[in-house]
């Protein structure tokens, strides 16, 4: 009989970490800190997600003002590790500026790298993208690539050494959830050794479950915790979601199947003889 | 007297010759700044070479930190 520390899927308790370079996670949810009603509730919000890898985004000091280092401040005395972006950036250049900086302010090697090419679909550019890649890669960068639900895109991002690829489940902060689950599929299938995490899009619970039973990673999201009705709640929620779908990818899912198929066996059952 | 850009607003500088000199008008030295990284003309400056980084007229200053972001 299996004891209970070697069950398969006890995601939490038997050794199924996430990687991402050095770093060795075991929550496979990576949780923004933007948007929230307050900074007592992002903190609390972080504490219910249990997430270990949290995103910020690198942006000028308020000469006027340094409430913002009581920001870092407040992430720095958590049990986690900054992750800091690009976002904003559209172009290579931009990015890798950012990304400097960001190694330069928080020392870190890690990065996510958005480069993005309009304001209205908030859509990656790809050969902007692929570009500053590149360039951060050779710069001894830990790059988590937020891209495309494009197959190819993510294929060249992990042949170059992208530490984590990152499709979009659909636009940054919809909130639609996984709008093309074949090409996320297909992405999972062509790339079965690359870190893979769905960034953007998630807009409840199911949709990181649906994200992880395909066979992601992680799920990296904010706008879906941070502005719902209750953000602790949801947080709560979205840590439960990501361990119900690792669970159910690594339980391996039943074969689905148009017809009926009773679960009770038909040997044994009673016959009734008199008529109504 | 320099003039220079720092965060986006220009600014107007006397007695300073280092990247260092101007930033330690924002109280920001290598001792007090965890959490912020400095670019100027586009270029990272690490904090080990702000003192010895000149600064002249026309220079572009951007001053970071970690904020809130997804």
């Amino acid at each position: 009989m299996q004891t209970k520390t070697s069950l398969p899927g006890q995601v939490d308790e038997c050794g199924d970490w996430l990687r991402i370079g050095h770093l060795k996670l075991k929550s496979r949810l990576l949780l923004g800190t933007s948007g929230y009603p307050s900074p007592h509730v992002m903190l609390e919000s972080l504490a219910a997600s249990a997430s270990q890898l949290v995103t910020v985004a690198i942006r000028r000091i308020n000469l006027a003002d340094h409430g913002e280092e009581s920001f870092l401040d407040l992430l720095q005395s958590l049990p986690i590790e900054l992750l800091p972006n690009t976002a904003g950036c559209y172009t290579a250049r931009e990015a890798v500026l950012v990304a400097e900086m960001a190694r330069e302010a928080l020392e870190t090697n890690l990065i996510k790298l958005e480069v993005i090419g309009d304001d209205e679909t908030l859509m990656p550019d790809v050969e902007q993208l692929l570009k500053a890649a590149s360039e951060l890669i050779r710069s001894g960068f830990t790059v988590m690539a937020y891209t495309s639900d494009d197959p190819i895109t993510c294929r060249k991002l992990s042949d170059m050494g992208c530490a984590a690829v990152m499709p979009l489940a659909s636009p940054i902060g919809s909130g639609m959830g996984i709008v093309n689950p074949y090409n996320l599929e297909l992405i999972r299938t062509l790339l079965p050794e690359t870190t893979l995490i769905v960034d953007a899009g998630i807009g409840t619970a199911s949709d990181a479950t649906r994200a992880m039973e395909l066979g992601y990673d992680g799920i990296l999201l904010n706008t879906a915790v941070s502005k719902a009705k209750h953000p602790v709640q949801m947080a709560a929620a979205m840590r439960n979601a990501v361990i119900a779908g690792r669970m159910a990818r690594l339980a391996g899912r039943i074969p689905q199947r148009f017809y009926a198929q009773a679960s009770s066996s038909m040997e044994g059952r009673i016959e009734v003889t008199s008529k109504e | 007297m320099i003039q220079i850009t720092v965060n986006g607003t220009k600014e107007v500088h006397e007695h300073v010759v280092s990247l260092g000199d101007v930033l330690k008008t924002r109280d920001i030295t290598v001792e007090t700044s965890q959490g912020v990284a400095v670019a100027l003309n586009d270029r990272i400056v690490r904090r080990t070479e702000w003192t010895s980084t000149p600064i002249e007229t026309g220079a572009t200053v951007e001053i970071v930190t970690a904020r809130q972001g997804g």
